[in-house]
């Protein structure tokens, strides 16, 4: 038990000391760098100081809709087209299913010089669709949606089939909400994923205000920002604290999309 | 009136093929667009060189050969792999232990695992400013000073750039294989370990014999998986220490992301590379690991 609670603590101990040093004033910071604990009085000039100096609220606009607008797009045609490969047998089911699959193995690296070479001659370059349009192929969902689908009972479908019910209504009345835990699940993690995509936003756009929060938090440098060190500590809590809240709601969902994603029911 | 029978049974057998691919049209379409047809067009442009002047020309193997007499993407090859060898090692290893010490129920072990687990959750940029200020302005250098005994500064030792590195991604990332280690865990039925007990086998034992042959697919798994992730490297070492000192801790995506815009033929080369040695790798992997269960 002692072992547990150790363990527990000192993972935490790294996140204290920028929280400490974000709410402790530029000149107590000086006299005592290494608090990990506002001791000396907390202030909050610098939460009212990243904001006048960065566009830290643009960028946390850009990102919730960036990410919420991807996530509806993929949630939506990884359903569609997990669908059919779980439910239907089909001439081609099993070839196409393996296609998919095969974009398992394709890593983002290899995408990235051809993607940026294919947005800068569409003109996409400095947009927001360009950040966007190539966040949307994800056969990560459709591979987890598939698998997801595949443990929801035939029968179900069959009485429905039985009661005169077309392909497009089964999917919308009987699979749809049937698989909400699945899609919830495929959802959070293609939030997650384009919520922290660094290297595409850096890549497809150089101008600050189309930044996510993600891009924005490596641009404030010590020589373009002042008092550096409490406005970077300062923007880095504001921009993990929310999600690292939010990781203690949606846990259930984080450890069944992982349990999944290797195999596991 | 038969005819009529036919020719609805063939209408029908045609809706009931195609409506299939109805649902599958817009995923195939945007993975087309932005997967499939990237990649092959990557590959394309790494046998050519661009220029402004002369347009596109043929070169063969040209960019790949630049590439890799370029003593820098070497030394960047040999980063990352330095950083994937340590961290799928020492992530696995940990993780194992982590489960397996987490494996109880209770709400302070639910709370405390959930502290390890949370850092996924946050993005690279934050992982990233986090460990940096804290080695830069923070109290990282002292308080590695006091336990080593020694004056150190972190970010200006190769060594010890690169193993900061190395534990800001396991503190980021431990808590993926924590969760995946943890539900394998409790797949394992209870009678095993009952069975085990009987016979009088040591808790050391029973990890060896039962708990770890069970759990070796997932390790599989956890191996590929973090291996892939490893090698592509770059959002930390891109905050942290920008590549230095001494380009001891850059790596081939941030050499890529440097020739983006000047040279794509240049970096679609070095980025196939890349790619062909994560297959590699992974296969290898694979190989050595399914060959060792055989002979067990």
């Amino acid at each position: 038990m002692a072992l547990i609670l150790s363990l527990g603590i000192v993972w935490i101990i790294p996140l204290l000391w920028p929280i400490s040093t974000s709410l402790r004033s530029v000149a107590s910071f000086f006299k005592a760098p290494n608090l990990f604990l506002p001791l000396d009085g907390i202030t909050s000039t610098n939460y009212k100081d990243v904001v006048s100096i960065v566009p830290i609220g643009r960028w946390y606009l850009n990102s919730f809709l960036i990410s919420l607008i991807v996530t509806i797009v993929v949630t939506m045609i990884d359903f569609l087209a997990a669908y059919p490969l779980a439910r239907i047998k089909f001439f081609g089911n099993r070839i196409v299913y393996f296609f998919i699959i095969a974009g398992l193995m394709i890593p983002f690296t290899v995408l990235l010089v051809p993607l940026y070479d294919f947005i800068n001659k569409l003109g996409l370059v400095n947009t927001y669709w360009g950040i966007m349009l190539p966040q949307l192929a994800s056969p990560f969902g459709v591979f987890l949606l598939r698998n997801y689908l595949l443990s929801i009972p035939k029968e179900l479908d069959e009485s429905a089939m039985i009661d005169g019910a077309g392909t497009f209504r089964i999917a919308y009345r009987i699979i749809f909400p049937n698989s909400i835990p699945g899609i919830v699940t495929v959802a959070i993690f293609t939030f997650l994923r384009s919520w922290n995509n660094l290297i595409w936003v850096i890549v497809a756009t150089q101008n600050p205000m189309l930044y996510t929060i993600t891009a924005g938090l490596t641009s404030i440098t010590s020589t373009n920002v002042p008092n550096y060190v409490t406005i970077r500590a300062t923007a880095c809590i504001i921009g993990g604290l929310p999600l690292y809240i939010l990781f203690f709601v949606i846990q259930k969902y984080i450890i069944r999309g992982l349990s999944l994603q290797s195999g596991l029911k | 009136m038969l005819l009529v029978f036919i020719k609805e049974r063939i209408l029908n057998n045609i809706k009931k093929n195609i409506t299939p691919w109805l649902f599958l049209l817009p995923f195939l379409v945007v993975y087309a667009l932005f997967m499939i047809f990237p990649l092959v067009r990557g590959i394309q442009m790494s046998f050519y060189h661009k220029s402004y002047f002369s347009g596109s020309k043929f070169i063969g193997f040209g960019n790949y050969q630049a590439v890799l007499s370029d003593p820098t993407f070497n030394q960047d090859i040999f980063n990352v792999f330095y950083f994937a060898v340590a961290t799928v090692i020492i992530s696995v290893f940990l993780s194992l232990v982590v489960a397996a010490i987490f494996n109880r129920k209770g709400v302070t072990t639910y709370i405390m695992r959930s502290f390890i687990v949370a850092p996924l959750v946050l993005s690279v940029s934050v992982i990233g400013v986090l460990w940096q200020l804290l080695f830069t302005s923070g109290p990282g250098n002292s308080l590695l000073g006091i336990i080593l005994g020694k004056d150190v500064q972190v970010l200006t030792s190769p060594f010890l750039s690169m193993w900061l590195i190395i534990i800001a991604t396991l503190w980021w990332t431990l808590g993926t294989n924590v969760i995946i280690f943890s539900a394998g865990l409790q797949s394992i039925p209870l009678e095993c370990y009952e069975a085990a007990n009987l016979d009088g086998a040591s808790s050391v034992r029973i990890f060896f014999s039962i708990t770890l042959p069970l759990l070796s697919p997932l390790i599989v798994v956890v191996i590929i998986l973090q291996t892939i992730a490893s090698f592509q490297l770059f959002g930390q070492p891109f905050i942290i220490t920008a590549g230095g000192p001494f380009n001891t801790t850059a790596t081939p995506l941030m050499y890529i992301y440097g020739y983006l815009a000047t040279n794509v033929g240049f970096a679609s080369a070095a980025s196939v590379i890349l790619f062909f040695m994560m297959l590699v790798v992974s296969f290898v992997e694979l190989f050595i690991i399914s060959r060792g269960e055989t002979v067990d």
